[in-house]
């Protein structure tokens, strides 16, 4: 079993070595040789479109395993956990945010947080009382809970996100162009938000753009093709 | 620590059904269309499979103990089913005199002439002799009961089957008439002489239910005055004088024999196939009937083959459905993937589906043949002489409904296997 979120966090939550990753065995479309995150860092990884964005992104969450080296989360070897191992470790540990399609159509809001909540392991008997509390710091009224969320506007279905990728409390937030489908103000405010509940919840946050202009708040930038060694422009 | 492993178990199935449940309700209207094309799928299989077998059962058990059947020259299949069945009609008629001949024979124990050709609201009317209800068995070796009075003994008294009795809600001791013919609107009715309900008989699940018993003088009474089938003008005869007159018929339509000795059957058979002053034919009743089955296997195989078809065609028409619905669910499928779903979920989820639809299209069925059976056993009784019990449950149907949903589960392996197959590989969410 992994550590809890009670244990105090380690100082480096992620750590890639010699990563390499491919499709088919031509042309790597990652390639990072050495990269660490500290723990608690928000942080803001710049690339346009075709960069490996999203492929990075499946290898930290253990969606995809690299062709070789070895990535580490939160002091856990990811590259030597077993499939189901790394589903159960991203359920615990991590919370995703896409850029849209966030939530399980024809389920409640309620539901669709209860579910995440349910693959986290989450034993407590207050989830409910957790997914009210976010909801109201995400500026949203509770009576959303019982609508289906294909009933929501796209804000809001974002917004959903964030509490659905925090309901389990994870150390590590990724959230991939999530404001892609918004427009400039609602934009902000989602971004405002974001930053402020992942503060909040002391998570280490990995946000991926290609909007320079949303990386002003952040710790750090880091620009994808300057870290990723692979020189192609697969998807 | 167990308990909690089993709550998580629990858990997790609940959760799993909770959202197959909600996907289907999402997509109700094409579930809705997949259930009852299995539904109708599977009402068919069982159908065809109850009525098949109810049909065994209820030709087999409609006569036992009859030796011999003798009638006019025909097919013995035809004998049996207009005789045993009521369902057809004699080619020809058989005289008194030939009946009265081979009923004195030595090898013969007992004989029952049957005289058919009228009938009473739809009802067939069959004249016969006292000895009908002494010797006639159906099922296992089971006589006729009289549920109320007793055997005709005049000339206009009449014996009721348990069915006729109960939907024309007829009592002993009323009058009623009968009509010439087989139809059940018969424009010629032998109005002028009415019968006395005597008797009612009890329930056998047979034929005989659905028969009105007279003498066979009452049969040659009603037809005094009446020639080549139309009743003659100006020729008309009284019930009380129609009494006087010589009442033994001159004819009658079949006969069947108990004999003595089994060991007799072949050779009088025989004997009655080479009569010499009438083409007669006599049959085994069992032989007959396994002649009908050998008829009918052919057609039973057909039909469970068509049966088993359509419900394979169904259940491929639900895995087009569900995999055609797949495209629509990669970004469903990736977020439980994202928030920590195993492939293994995923598909389970879409099995589920599947099993889900599958139990909804065998309730619907159920409930279906639950109903028809009901309203059709009354139809088939009447008109096709076919006894089939409301309790179609079975360890056969059993059997079906689990290959039902053996066949649902690998059949939706398709749908499955390729949303394991997206949920294991890329997760790009667009």
């Amino acid at each position: 079993m992994v550590q809890s979120n009670a244990m105090t966090q380690p100082e480096t939550v992620l750590e890639l070595e010699d990563v390499c990753f491919s499709y088919t065995n031509c042309q790597p479309v990652i390639s990072i040789p050495d990269w660490q995150v500290r723990a608690g860092q928000q942080l803001f990884l710049h690339g346009p479109s075709g960069c490996g964005k999203t492929t990075l992104l499946n290898l930290l969450t253990g969606m995809l395993t690299p062709s070789h080296g070895s990535i580490r989360l939160l002091n856990e070897t990811l590259t030597s956990l077993s499939g189901s191992q790394r589903d159960r470790f991203r359920a615990h540990h991590i919370g995703v945010v896409f850029q849209q399609f966030n939530l399980i159509s024809y389920l409640s809001v309620a539901d669709n947080i209860r579910l995440a909540a349910h693959f986290g392991k989450r034993r407590s008997k207050n989830i409910d009382d957790d997914t009210a509390s976010l909801l109201e710091q995400l500026q949203m009224p509770a009576r959303l809970l019982r609508q289906r969320a294909d009933s929501l506007s796209v804000g809001q279905q974002q917004r959903v996100a964030i509490a659905r990728a925090l309901i389990n409390h994870p150390e590590i937030l990724v959230v991939d162009e999530p404001t892609s489908a918004l427009d400039e103000a609602a934009s902000e405010a989602f971004m405002k938000l974001l930053l402020s509940l992942s503060r909040a919840n002391n998570s280490t946050l990995l946000f991926v753009s290609h909007d320079h202009r949303l990386a002003a708040d952040f710790d750090e930038m880091v620009s994808l093709p300057e870290l990723n060694r692979a020189n192609s422009h697969a998807v | 620590m167990k308990w909690l492993a089993c709550r998580n178990l629990t858990g997790r199935i609940a959760m799993l059904f909770k959202v197959a449940l909600q996907s289907l309700l999402n997509r109700r209207m094409t579930v809705l269309l997949t259930v009852l094309s299995i539904a109708i799928s599977i009402f068919v299989l069982l159908g065809v499979e109850h009525v098949r077998k109810e049909a065994r059962e209820s030709f087999g058990r409609t006569v036992s103990g009859v030796d011999l059947i003798v009638g006019a020259r025909t097919s013995q299949l035809n004998l049996l089913l207009y005789s045993v069945f009521r369902i057809g009609n004699a080619t020809n008629n058989i005289t008194w005199q030939s009946y009265q001949t081979l009923a004195a024979n030595k090898a013969v124990a007992w004989a029952i002439p049957i005289s058919l050709g009228d009938s009473h609201r739809g009802y067939r009317v069959m004249g016969t002799s006292k000895d009908y209800f002494r010797h006639f068995r159906y099922g296992s070796q089971s006589p006729l009961v009289f549920d109320s009075g007793q055997a005709f003994d005049a000339v206009f008294d009449v014996v009721l089957g348990a069915e006729v009795a109960k939907k024309l809600n007829y009592k002993i001791g009323q009058q009623l008439v009968l009509s010439h013919g087989l139809g059940k609107t018969s424009f010629t009715k032998h109005d002028d002489k009415p019968f006395h309900v005597v008797g009612i008989l009890e329930a056998t699940g047979t034929p005989v239910d659905q028969t009105l018993h007279v003498s066979l003088a009452g049969i040659e009474a009603i037809h005094i005055d009446w020639q080549n089938g139309v009743q003659r003008p100006g020729m008309k005869i009284s019930a009380e004088q129609a009494l006087q007159h010589d009442l033994t018929p001159k004819s009658i339509t079949a006969f069947m024999l108990g004999l003595n000795s089994k060991m007799a059957t072949f050779r009088l058979q025989r004997a009655i196939n080479d009569y010499r002053y009438e083409p007669l034919v006599a049959i085994l009743p069992g032989v007959a009937l396994a002649e009908l089955w050998q008829m009918m296997s052919t057609m039973e195989k057909v039909l469970l083959l068509v049966s088993l078809l359509v419900l394979l065609a169904s259940l491929i028409g639900m895995a087009t459905m569900l995999l055609a619905s797949m495209r629509e669910r990669y970004p469903e499928i990736s977020v439980l993937r994202a928030i920590g779903a195993r492939p293994w979920f995923i598909f389970t989820l879409v099995e589920l589906e599947a099993l889900l639809i599958s139990v909804a299209g065998i309730a619907v069925a159920l409930s279906a043949l639950t109903l028809s059976v009901a309203q059709l056993q009354d139809y088939l009784g009447e008109h096709y002489g076919l006894f089939i019990s409301r309790d179609f449950y079975s360890a056969d149907v059993g059997f079906l409904l689990l290959l039902v949903l053996i066949a649902t589960f690998t059949i939706a392996l398709i749908p499955a296997i390729n949303a394991y197959r997206r949920s294991v590989g890329t997760n790009s969410n667009s």
